[in-house]
């Protein structure tokens, strides 16, 4: 796999263990979404790759260049979980700031997302709305003609147009340049739309990874129905739920190797088919 | 304002977090301006009347053992007003690179807008010594427009005007200053926003509200050479400390 970015076995400590082994890829030129609960450590991931924090093991590996560097940092767009930017600047004078430091800066997509996003150049960062806030530090990261656009969290608190606007810009933006981008959301909805490739992660190790395709086929949304109550449930069924005789879970396997390995408990299966993403979120959170 | 080099948008950054605290403290420098006439006039009469120079003169020996005879009044004031000012403005201008000045931070650790900073392609060390020299270069325009307006105010009142030592002090003042905000530099790498904050206001209300520093304080303002290069190699050396430190600490 030609990689954009490579995390290997990162381990981070604050009060408690945030990252434990920590590792996934993100293919070239994908859409990749970043899963997980809260406190999974996707924030912590994203600032160990853009270099804001060091972890105490493990490697990234950022554009075949190794780790962050200024150089790096050219062919990156980030925006972070929280968009406050600078209180002594105006929105306007922030993008002219910005561009100082891009030779590639896109000015014909900076004047079409300024329309579209309705940003009031004048007005001081700490004057804005949350929404705004938003807009301008997703516009100061994308006009940068970045390779690698990392995104935390880069709908929040924006409005379903805008949100919209956001997801087929970035679907554009893989288009037309070949840009990967990385985001994290929590809205499995904004995965479902426009990524390609996904990244779980719970208690601080990625638990899932692959394209959605690959991830959909994987997981089985299986109903069996159960005569006897010593049945054990194998360990490839997860996130199941009892009613009576009926037990419905997820299960990596196919249907047909399922049903061999119950048919000498006496156990029928039902129905078996493709998961949603959320079913797969919800057992992967659950474990 | 637009430029194309990232050092010049770098300073640019710099320009836009200083601009208002340079504004305030140019006004001020103004209203100083004004306070400096009338008190070299007043002073300059008082002294030659009561005969009360000669305990002045003990206070500013550096200054006058540079021979500046009948300027030693407007000499003198002008170290005082200048020390005052340093010690003002290089509280004003002194910061990290990565969020609001010393003056403007809030309580939480760091501003966030200091991940935007860390984004753009410039190492740490970097954004520390480019805000340094930004806010050095502020607090030079501030000393200079004041020993400008000083001068003017001297020759306006006909008074002597000892320039070359005037000059002294205003840069023994901004080398002051420069100590000061390195060092405010290095607090805001290896402790919080918060604390680096306190330890300047704290370090400069000793300086202004005690006796002994505030005698420091003029003292140093008069001009030496081994001081000036002293201050210099503490200003460095905290820089490039800072610098070092900056690079292994997470945001």
């Amino acid at each position: 796999m030609n990689t954009a970015l490579k995390v290997d076995n990162l381990v981070k400590t604050y009060d408690h263990r945030a990252l434990d082994r920590m590792s996934f890829r993100v293919p070239r030129g994908s859409i990749c979404g970043f899963l997980g609960p809260n406190g999974a450590g996707k924030t912590t991931t994203l600032r160990i790759v853009m270099g804001f924090a060091f972890a105490e093991a493990g490697s990234v590996d950022v554009l075949g260049g190794g780790a962050m560097s200024p150089q790096l940092l050219q062919r990156i767009g980030f925006v972070p979980e929280v968009k406050e930017l600078y209180p002594f600047a105006r929105a306007g004078e922030m993008i002219r700031l910005t561009r100082g430091f891009y030779p590639r800066w896109d000015y014909q997509l900076e004047a079409e997302l300024l329309r579209d996003f309705d940003i009031p150049l004048r007005s001081w960062c700490t004057k804005l709305s949350k929404g705004t806030k938003t807009r301008l530090a997703l516009l100061l990261a994308v006009c940068r003609n970045a390779d690698l656009l990392i995104l935390d969290e880069p709908t929040e608190g924006l409005d379903p147009v805008a949100s919209d606007r956001l997801m087929r810009l970035l679907v554009q933006q893989v288009a037309d340049r070949q840009v990967t981008v990385l985001f994290s959301t929590h809205q499995l909805s904004e995965v479902e739309q426009i990524a390609d490739y996904m990244v779980m992660v719970n208690h601080g190790r990625a638990v899932l990874e692959g394209s959605l395709d690959e991830i959909r086929q994987r997981h089985q949304r299986v109903r069996i129905v159960i005569d006897n109550d010593r049945v054990e449930v194998p360990a490839a069924f997860s996130g199941w739920r009892r009613d009576g005789r009926f037990l419905t879970g997820l299960s990596h396997e196919a249907p047909a190797v399922l049903a061999e390995r119950f048919a000498a408990a006496g156990v029928t299966v039902l129905d078996a088919e493709p998961a949603t993403l959320k079913e797969v979120f919800l057992a992967q959170a659950e474990k | 304002m637009y430029s194309r080099s990232p050092i010049a948008a770098v300073f640019y950054r710099h320009w836009l977090e200083l601009r208002l605290q340079t504004l305030i403290t140019s006004v001020a420098v103004l209203i100083a301006g004004v306070g400096y006439g009338f008190g070299v006039a007043g002073t300059a009469d008082y002294f030659a009347t009561s005969g009360n120079l000669t305990q002045q003169v003990a206070r500013y020996e550096a200054i006058r053992q540079m021979g500046v005879g009948p300027a030693l009044i407007p000499a003198a004031i002008h170290a005082l007003v200048t020390a005052f000012l340093g010690l003002w403005a290089s509280a004003s201008f002194s910061g990290g690179g990565f969020g609001g000045s010393a003056s403007m931070r809030n309580s939480s650790m760091r501003h966030p807008s200091a991940y935007f900073t860390a984004s753009l392609p410039m190492s740490r060390a970097e954004v520390q010594l480019t805000r340094l020299v930004a806010g050095f270069g502020s607090l030079l325009a501030v000393l200079g427009l004041s020993l400008v307006l000083h001068v003017t105010i001297l020759l306006i009142i006909r008074q002597p005007v000892p320039l070359f030592v005037m000059a002294g002090t205003t840069v023994m003042a901004a080398i002051g200053g420069l100590g000061l905000m390195a060092f405010v530099g290095l607090l805001t790498v290896i402790s919080s926003g918060v604390l680096s904050g306190l330890v300047m206001y704290g370090v400069v209300m000793t300086l202004w509200l005690t006796n002994a520093g505030w005698d420091r304080t003029v003292d140093f303002v008069q001009p030496r050479a081994s001081l000036f290069g002293a201050a210099v190699l503490a200003s460095a050396a905290m820089a490039a400390l800072s610098a070092a430190f900056a690079r292994r600490k997470d945001l």
